[in-house]
């Protein structure tokens, strides 16, 4: 029996000991979403959806900011499919902010898609996706992620493939390199366009949405300051939805009263958008500077 | 529970050690047989431990009453009393629906509409083969081959035991049994042997079967744009999934009861290397076959009495096993049709032609015929097994058959082949062995680690697939 034992835990040891070093390989590159699983709690987030996360530059807001804020900020957005405002999300902000502090900095995204639900499910979909998955936002390596979120296994890491068009930050900002040939853009946002044609039809708003985000802005309210911001996006889009949601501004100014609302919605032209929908990285840049410029305006 | 979950994992140490170093006493090794065994079926749903424990009772009970009569009508009304539950629950958990929308159908046809009154039925995980387990232990003691249990406990761990009870081997009451009361010793030998079993299970359902199960999947449901060339390698990769997923959970389950100490029957032996249709179900999922040979074809009269009383008993085992599988004209057919493919050999009486594995390095031109022409026979009737209707399967053949579309412009899923051949020649090296992992002692522990890593690379556990044949 002794022999036996020893036999096997010799083999787990190995086994067990080059899946925990497998975790140390994880970086920015493993995903859109694991280094966000795998720092400390923050003390200032921008939330929101993919527009946010590819958008909002933290290492720009961080140099630009006035120092009454509590920086760094930390990019905890994700995508429409993972982060709409719900109980989900909610649970992974709670998870990720630091509730000692009180004077932090909120960027809260918002768009008529991220308090919508889809009618194609009778479950709201990010409780199936990476943020629903997962029970511990704040290590590193993040094993809870690998075992239940990571849709492949550990040794994929040691493959991974590091000229990928997608790169996290240490700082959470999901950058994105691909081409910005007329023709490449040209197909990318009409691919996109079609896709919120077809949203359209199957997303509707969600009072419960608009409740989680209530609820997440109480919360982040305790400890800081929280600023509304609706990112610019392309035309079409941007027609989708005033045609989808055409109360969408009121609604947020009547909900959130008190809340400053930066929207730049209208400043569709002063930007590159990689897909008709996202802000291109330099574009993004720009953006970031200028709502640091805004937010300043209003903190002074 | 899944093998290949990471509740498994934990479960399967936790259980073993403290059979071995907390409960020592046979008595209490099978209290905690018992309790895990239902633990292990309780994590699927614990709604259905009700039935088995059900069922348990009630065989138990027939068994006892059976021991103390010697009135035949008696006996007879008992045995029957137990045929009547255990086929009862059966049937209704698992044909029910079935049965009223073949009728429902049957009357269409005839354009006559009825109304539809199907009943929202989950199917209890494994409920055919405990049921077939607690059946042949009934009907053993009927026919006095086994003395009856007098210990329940003994009993309640055979009917649940929980390395094979939801898929099997299905294990008869005349080998497993005894082993519940006897004193198990730990032999080194058995356990490590029961570790291989385990590991070539393992990487025969996560390597071979999960990844097969990605293309097959992908290409029934798409096969009406596919080309014939994509639709045969649709149902090779079936072929392999099928055997990689019911024969790893075989191993699995025989290696888990030799931790403990127990021996199961063995349920495959490297059936697609078989010359014939005959020796194919002596090499595939044996403890099935063998049951319905037992309690089914014997009893009907066998290879003994009038041609056609022997081809009526032929089909009728065939069919039943098909139906066995599902609730699905699919299955009948699949059964139908190896029948079919058997009969001929039954006919000309060389269904006991090969018995034994082949010898050699390399099998000789007319072994290799047969095991090729055996080995399309079967992969042809896979296709009833995984299409979803007849017509689907009918319309696949019809596919693979239209020539104009037989090249594709491109071959796809073909990523997979060399680790199917390498597969194969494992298997082939190792068919006259028990498992296909007797390696080398100056290489083992590298084969070890590589399957084990292998393994742990496509396991993926958002995408943990469960068995096909829980469903059954």
């Amino acid at each position: 029996m002794k022999k036996f034992i020893l036999k096997v835990v010799a083999y787990l040891v190995v086994i067990i000991t080059t899946y925990l070093l497998l975790g140390f390989l994880g970086d920015g590159y493993t995903d859109p979403f694991y280094l966000r699983f795998t720092t400390k709690k923050q003390n200032s987030l921008v939330l929101g959806t993919s527009r946010a996360a590819q958008g909002i530059q933290p290492e720009i807001l961080n140099s630009l900011l006035l120092d009454s804020v509590d920086k760094p900020l930390y990019n905890y957005a994700f995508t429409l499919l993972h982060s709409p405002y719900g109980e989900t999300y909610y649970n992974a902000i709670d998870a990720k902010l630091n509730k000692k502090i009180s004077n932090g900095l909120f960027i809260v995204s918002v768009d008529p898609w991220s308090i919508s639900s889809r009618s194609d499910f009778d479950y709201e979909i990010e409780t199936n996706k990476e943020l629903g998955k997962i029970s511990f936002y704040n290590c590193y390596p993040n094993y809870d992620y690998f075992m239940y979120a990571y849709p492949k296994s550990m040794f994929s890491l040691l493959f991974k493939k590091k000229d990928t068009n997608m790169f996290v930050h240490n700082d959470g900002w999901l950058e994105i390199n691909v081409s910005m040939k007329a023709a490449e853009v040209i197909k990318r946002t009409m691919f996109k366009e079609k896709q919120y044609i077809t949203n359209k039809e199957i997303y509707g708003f969600s009072e419960k949405r608009l409740f989680w985000l209530k609820k997440t802005i109480s919360l982040l309210k305790k400890h800081g300051r929280v600023i509304l911001v609706r990112i610019p996006t392309g035309h079409k889009i941007l027609k989708i939805e005033n045609s989808m949601f055409p109360d969408f501004d009121n609604l947020i100014e009547r909900s959130f009263n008190g809340e400053l609302y930066l929207n730049y919605k209208n400043l569709v032209d002063k930007y590159v958008y990689t897909d008709g929908n996202h802000l291109f990285k330099e574009s993004g840049t720009e953006f970031t500077k200028q709502l640091a410029k805004d937010i300043n305006n209003h903190i002074k | 529970m899944l093998f290949n979950s990471l509740e498994f994992l934990l479960f399967l140490p936790t259980i073993f050690l403290l059979y071995w170093f907390v409960f020592r006493q046979l008595k209490h090794q099978n209290i905690l047989l018992f309790v895990s065994s239902y633990i292990f079926y309780g994590w699927w749903d614990w709604r259905f431990l009700s039935l088995i424990l059900f069922s348990t009772l009630i065989d138990f009970f027939i068994g006892y009453r059976l021991n103390l009569s010697t009135h035949r009508n008696k006996r007879k009304f008992l045995l029957y009393t137990s045929l009547f539950v255990n086929l009862g629950l059966l049937v209704f958990f698992k044909y029910f629906n079935f049965f009223i929308e073949s009728w429902i159908e049957a009357w269409a046809d005839l354009g006559i509409q009825m109304h539809q009154t199907t009943l929202n039925i989950i199917l209890p995980v494994g409920i055919s083969f405990y049921t077939f387990q607690t059946l042949s232990y009934t009907i053993d003691v009927y026919q006095r081959k086994i003395e009856p249990v007098t210990n329940f406990m003994a009993f309640a761990s055979y009917v649940a035991f929980f390395p094979q009870l939801v898929a099997g081997p299905i294990e008869r009451a005349s080998n497993l049994l005894p082993q519940f009361y006897k004193k198990r010793i730990f032999n080194y030998e058995f356990a490590v042997s029961g570790m291989k079993l385990i590991l070539w299970g393992l990487l025969k359902k996560v390597v071979i079967a999960d990844s097969c199960a990605v293309l097959v999947n992908d290409i029934f449901q798409n096969y009406q744009n596919e080309s014939g060339l994509t639709l045969c390698m649709g149902i090779v990769y079936f072929s392999f999934q099928i055997y990689g997923d019911f024969s790893g959970y075989s191993d699995i389950a025989i290696g888990t009861s030799r931790l403990f100490g127990f021996n199961l029957m063995r349920n495959f032996d490297y059936p697609y290397f078989s010359r014939d249709i005959a020796e194919f179900w002596r090499r595939w999922h044996i403890s099935l076959s063998t049951w319905f040979r037992d309690y089914l074809y014997f009893p009907l009269g066998g290879s003994k009495g009038s041609l056609g009383n022997q081809l009526r008993n032929v089909f009728i085992i065939f069919l039943v096993s098909g139906i066995w599988h599902g609730a699905n004209w699919t299955y009948v057919a699949w059964g139908g049709i190896n029948a079919l493919f058997f009969l001929p050999i039954f006919l000309l009486k060389k269904n006991r032609k090969h018995t034994n594995a082949i010898e050699g390095n390399l099998p000789s031109l007319s072994e290799f015929l047969g095991i090729m022409k055996t080995y399309m026979l079967v992969t042809f009737s896979w296709i009833f097994f995984r299409s979803e209707s007849i017509k689907d399967a009918v319309r696949y053949i019809e596919r693979i058959i239209d020539f104009n579309t037989f090249i594709p412009n491109t071959i796809r899923h073909k990523k997979i082949i060399p680790f199917l051949l390498i597969f194969v020649f494992f298997e082939w090296i190792s068919r006259k062995q028990e498992y296909a992992i007797v390696l080398d002692k100056k290489y083992r522990i590298v084969f070890y680690l590589s399957f084990a890593f292998l393994i742990l690379y496509y396991a993926s556990v958002e995408e943990k697939t469960t068995f096909i044949y829980f469903q059954f």
